[in-house]
Formats: C-alpha cells, structure tokens, sequence
C-alpha cells in the first residue's frame, strides 16, 4: 500500500520534470476515470467473491445501465437523476435474471463453464443493445457546467481543471457507493451473509444462511454497481454498446490488483489503474518526443499500460497488492506458487 | 482458360474461410479441448500469423503517398510465409505462456485476452510496420504465378485450405491420440494426480499452448493470402469468442466435432449474410446483430444444456494390462 503511494508519487514528481504543474491535472484526471473503475470494479468483485468466476458480461451491464438512463434522460426528457434510478433499478432485475437462469445452472461446474456463458451473454447483451439504441456515440443531456479552476499562473490563466459534474460529482457518487458498500458489508445482516457466503458456502448454509437468497441479492447490487459505473462513465466519456466492453479489462486489472473477491482491494486497484492510465499517457508522450524514442502515436498504448500492470501483478502477486506473497512449493526442480492455500481461508 | 461456373465459386469462398475456421478451432481444441487452457487471445495469435504472412508475402510496399507503408518488400513464396507465420506464432505462443501458464483457469484467460489486445493495439498503432489501420494490401496467393483468372485463384485457394484441414486433422489426431496427448487430458481431468504420477504438468501444457498457437498461425496465413490483406480489428475478441463457439458445438476434444462444429457455425455465418441482401433493407441491417445475439444465445443454451457439443469426446478404454 505504502509502495503503491510511493510508486505514485514518484512517478508524478519524474514527470513533474518534464510538464511541470500540468502533471497535476493527468492525476486529476486518473482519479476521476479511477473512481469510476472502483465503481465498476467492486461490483465486479462482489460477484467474484460469492460466484467464484471471471464474468465477462460485467461490461455489458454497465452499458445496459448506461443506455436505461438515456432513455430516462433523453427520450423521456426527465432528470440525469431519475435516469440512474431507473439504470440501478433495471440492471440490477437484468443481473438478477442472469443468476436465476444461467449461473444459478452452472454453479457446479466450476469456473470455466460460468466464464464461457459470461462471453456468451456478452455478446447477445452488446448486439441487443446495438440493435435497440444503434451503434453510433451518444451523450446525456447535461446542464453545461464550467470547469472549475483548481490553480492559476501568474497571469491569472487557468493550470489546472476539474469539472463540477464530470469531474467532482463523479467523486462524490464514488465515494458514497463505497461508503454504502462498507456499511453494508459490515453492519447489515445481508452484508454478513454476503462476507460468509464469499468465504465458505458450505458453512454458510450449515449455519442456516439462505444462501441462493444472498447470491440473489449480491448479483443485484453487483447489477446496481455496474449501473451506476455505466452512467458515470457514459457522463465522463460518451455512451456506445461497446463502452463497458472496452473497460472490461481495466476492471478486471482493478479487482487482480486488489485481490479477486476483496472489494476492498478492489477500489484500490481501480485508483491504481485509472491513475496509471493517465499518467502514462504522459509518459508515453513524453516518449513520442522526437528526442527521446518517437514511438508512434504514443497515446494510444495507455491502455496497454493497465494491461502491463494487469499481467505484472498476476505474475509476482497472483493474490492481489493487498493480498500478500501467495505460497510457493517447490516441486520437480521448479516453484509452482498458488495465490493461497484453499484450505485456509481468509479472515473476515 | 474457360470460366469456372458461379456455383463452384460460391462454394469456394464459402470454403476457405470454413477452413481457415476449421484449422483454429483444431489448434484451440489441442489447447482448450484437450489441455483445459482456456486461451482468450486466439485473435492475437492468429493476427500475428497473419501479419507474419503478409509481411514475408507482399512484394513491395505501395507507392501511393496516402499509404504509411509496412515492413516487407521481400515477397518469398507462399510456403516460406506459411513456416514463419507457424513459427512466429509459436514463439510468441511460448514467451506468453511461459510466465502466464502457471496461472489459474480464469485468471489465465483475462492475462490471454489482455495480451491479445495489447498485440492488437500494437498492429492498429504501429503504422510504420504493419500499415495500420491502413491494412496491408495486396498480399498475393500461392497460385498466383501459375493463374490470373479469379475464379481459379479462389478454386486452388479452396483446395489448399480443405488440404491444410485434412494435414492438421491427421497431425493432431495422430498427436492427441498417442501417449503425449493422454497425458493432457490427464492434466486437463485432475492436474495433481498427472503430477503426482511424474509427468511434467508444466512442460506438457506448454507444449500444447504453442502447439495450438502454430495453428493458429497457419490459420492466419491462409487468411492474410486468402483476402489478399489484412487490418488489425478483424483480430477482435469476438473472433476469439466465434472460434469458441466452434469448438463447444461442435464438442470439445473431438477433432472431427471442431471440424464440423467450424462448417457448421460458418455456414450459419454465410447464410445469414447472404440473407440480408433479400430481405428489406430496415430488416436487412438488423440481421448483424440479430445473427451475433443468436450466437451469444447459442453460446449459453450449449454451455448450460449440452457442454458435451454434438459429439461426444470419444471414450478411449483400456484393457487393464494382467
């Protein structure tokens, strides 16, 4: 954690060198889009924790929350506000009916099978939304609000931005989703039951939790997260079918980064890869300079750059930053290391 | 040279493409069928066969000034392009796998999948060597110096893909059938038990990761020559997911199964694009996406009901040894 800070802060300070202050406003930005993975990523692991599979289909809900509220927002001209009630209500009933028929079907036969109708369900959910709303770029109908300067230069002209709506309100929305979460995870009967679900659900139904009813209502709040991601993204970015296809990859850097199933550790990852994306966009124009490499387009590998974080943290903490060093046993000449022994579980 | 009629045509470009599926879903089915390496970036390895290909193919860049050019200029036949696409595929393959094949099943599959974007987003940017989203263009066919007419160009093309299935049917039969390949269904049923009794785990799904992925890349060759160029988003993550469909339909672990899990799923492919231009245009340029949620609704029926896929893998037997 401390490292994670570390690495961080020294690598803005490295391209503080380059850009001076102006830095400052890629990590603005990286918290931002991060907060938005941490939205997307902590759903993504709640449903990780209890079903124990990789579901590619978590993209898909956040663009059919995204949609839901643009329908409220733009056909039916009622407020932003309403849209995402109408996104949260919606996809979480879609998550909902996921679980009852498809993974509820699968859930004895291990993580693969689930993943493969996950891709399934991808698919038909990205072309139904194609075909309902159509493939080109929307937008949300916003108040327009100006951005707020965070710092000025001498001449009185702006360094740094952020925006009251695409910018702090994300912020705002992030920060009471997680808080919400904590709450719920730890002082509700159902976030108990959730926590004891995850961990073991042998036990958990011996000690007389209805478990199918917890994993009902995790895939719920799972769906609402997604929603919720969807819209922030869809007010930040803009709204396509592919939208949460495309950050499927980070979420799943975010949720490996903080340790599958720990949505904890989920919102740290999503932090770390909203900020390394942007952050590296810099890196790499700086190295697009001609002096220095003059790589090619270099902005656009940014998204590599969260890919690389993403296979770096598989291969030397396959149990997540937060997650310790996992258990290494040497067999046949060679270390084959687990990310933890199952036998052991993880305290609550 | 006389015409060769529509009809046979037809039948050939309904074929390589089928092909080309066919020869994935064999190198997949080494991997997923029989290993239990759940391979999300076989867009990746087939793109890198593909690029290799045209790139040792293409005569020289073009001279139009709009066009960033590419790597190559070494036109070499059609065979040396087939071997280095193998090959590279196959090394890329090994280095990806190498440090990822120790991973768990799904985790295995998303560092699969990022990679295979990651080599996407190196063919999309990179324009300066393999064009960009600009393709590469005018990659030639193996028969080019022997035929000009169109038609027989896409006859021979036929008969090398059906020949390259029949080729990699045999070979992987023969590979799976022998003690190496009940080694991997024994990694793929119970990865301690194929330890505890000596086996390599390790070194064995290596060695079926990149013997899959050198299909993949002969794949990729036939079809860089085939449609004569290639652009990086035809290597998505949906030809990832449509050569899993193959391979689930038509059954996991069954070479002839893939083989005709490929035709099969293709033909859907070609009738339903066929089917657009008769009917109404407002109905027509809905049948894309109509024909992909099918698909993803397939995916699922198939995986909930019969995971199986139209044939069974064959049980092999043995008369215990007295």
């Amino acid at each position: 954690m401390i490292a994670v800070i570390l690495i961080i802060a020294s690598a803005t300070a490295g391209l503080g060198f380059v850009y001076g202050v102006t830095v400052l406003q890629f990590l603005i930005n990286g918290v931002v889009v991060g907060s938005i993975y941490v939205v997307g990523a902590t759903g993504l692991s709640l449903i990780f924790g209890i079903r124990k599979f990789a579901n590619f289909a978590h993209g898909e809900l956040m663009a059919f929350g995204a949609y839901m509220a643009w329908v409220v927002n733009t056909i039916w001209l009622l407020d932003i506000l309403a849209g995402f009630v109408f996104a949260i209500l919606t996809t979480a009933l879609l998550a909902m009916a996921l679980e009852l028929f498809v993974f509820r079907k699968l859930a004895d036969k291990g993580p693969v099978s689930a993943l493969v109708a996950s891709i399934g369900i991808t698919i038909f959910l990205q072309n139904l939304i194609s075909l309902m709303f159509g493939t080109s770029d929307q937008v949300y109908n916003l108040r327009v609000a100006l951005n707020y300067v965070l710092l000025q230069d001498s001449n009185g002209v702006g360094v740094l931005f952020i925006n009251p709506i695409k910018g702090v309100a994300t912020l705002v929305v992030a920060a009471a989703l997680i808080l919400f979460l904590h709450l719920l995870l730890t002082r509700t009967t159902l976030g108990k039951a959730m926590r004891a679900t995850a961990d073991n659900p042998d036990l958990a139904r011996a000690s007389g939790i209805q478990t199918r009813n917890v994993v009902l209502w995790t895939w719920a709040i799972g769906g609402a997260m997604a929603a919720i991601a969807g819209v922030l993204l869809g007010i930040v970015q803009v709204i396509r079918p592919a939208m949460g296809f495309n950050v499927l990859l980070f979420l799943f850097a975010a949720v490996i980064i903080g340790g599958l199933g720990s949505p904890y550790g989920a919102m740290l990852g999503g932090l770390i890869v909203g900020i390394a994306g942007d952050l590296s966009t810099a890196f790499l124009a700086w190295l697009g300079r001609p002096g220095v490499l003059g790589l090619e387009q270099p902005q656009a590998y940014s998204q590599a750059a969260a890919f690389a974080i993403l296979i770096l943290v598989l291969l030397f903490r396959p149990n997540g930053l937060a997650g310790g060093r996992g258990v290494a046993i040497r067999a046949q000449g060679r270390w084959l290391r687990f990310p933890r022994l199952p036998w052991r579980s993880r305290g609550a | 040279m006389t015409d060769v009629p529509s009809l046979l045509l037809e039948l050939a470009n309904f074929l390589v493409p089928a092909s080309i599926f066919a020869v994935m879903a064999l190198g997949l089915n080494v991997q997923w069928g029989y290993t239990g390496l759940f391979n999300a970036g076989v867009a990746g390895f087939w793109a890198i066969g593909a690029y290799t290909a045209a790139i040792v193919m293409t005569p020289f860049s073009p001279a139009n000034p709009q066009y960033p050019g590419h790597l190559g200029g070494f036109s070499q036949s059609f065979l040396l392009a087939a071997v280095a696409a193998m090959a590279l595929a196959g090394l890329a393959g090994l280095l990806i796998a190498l440090p990822t094949l120790r991973l768990r099943a799904d985790y295995f599959a998303i560092a699969t999948l990022a990679l295979a974007e990651i080599i996407r987003l190196v063919l999309t940017n990179a324009e300066h060597w393999t064009g960009g989203p600009h393709s590469i263009i005018q990659i030639p066919r193996p028969f080019d110096v022997l035929t000009t007419n169109p038609g027989l160009s896409d006859a021979s093309m036929a008969a090398l893909a059906v020949l390259l299935v029949v080729l990699a049917y045999f070979a992987i039969e023969y590979i799976t059938a022998s003690p190496f390949g009940r080694v991997l269904r024994g990694i793929r049923e119970d990865e301690e038990a194929t330890l505890a009794l000596g086996k390599n785990v390790t070194s064995y799904r290596l060695q079926a990761f990149v013997l899959g992925c050198v299909f993949m890349g002969l794949a990729g060759a036939v079809f860089a020559s085939y449609q004569r160029f290639v652009n990086p988003e035809q290597f998505d993550p949906l030809a990832t997911f449509t050569i899993y469909v193959m391979v689930i339909l038509g059954g996991s672990a069954n070479n002839r199964g893939v083989i005709v899990g490929a035709f099969l799923f293709y033909s859907f492919d070609w009738v339903s694009v066929r089917l657009k231009d008769y009917l109404p245009p407002t109905i027509g340029e809905k049948v894309p996406y109509l024909r992909l949620m099918i698909i993803g609704v397939l995916l699922v029926l198939l995986i909930i009901y019969r995971p199986e896929g139209i044939f069974r893998e064959k049980k092999r037997t043995h008369t215990p040894v007295t």
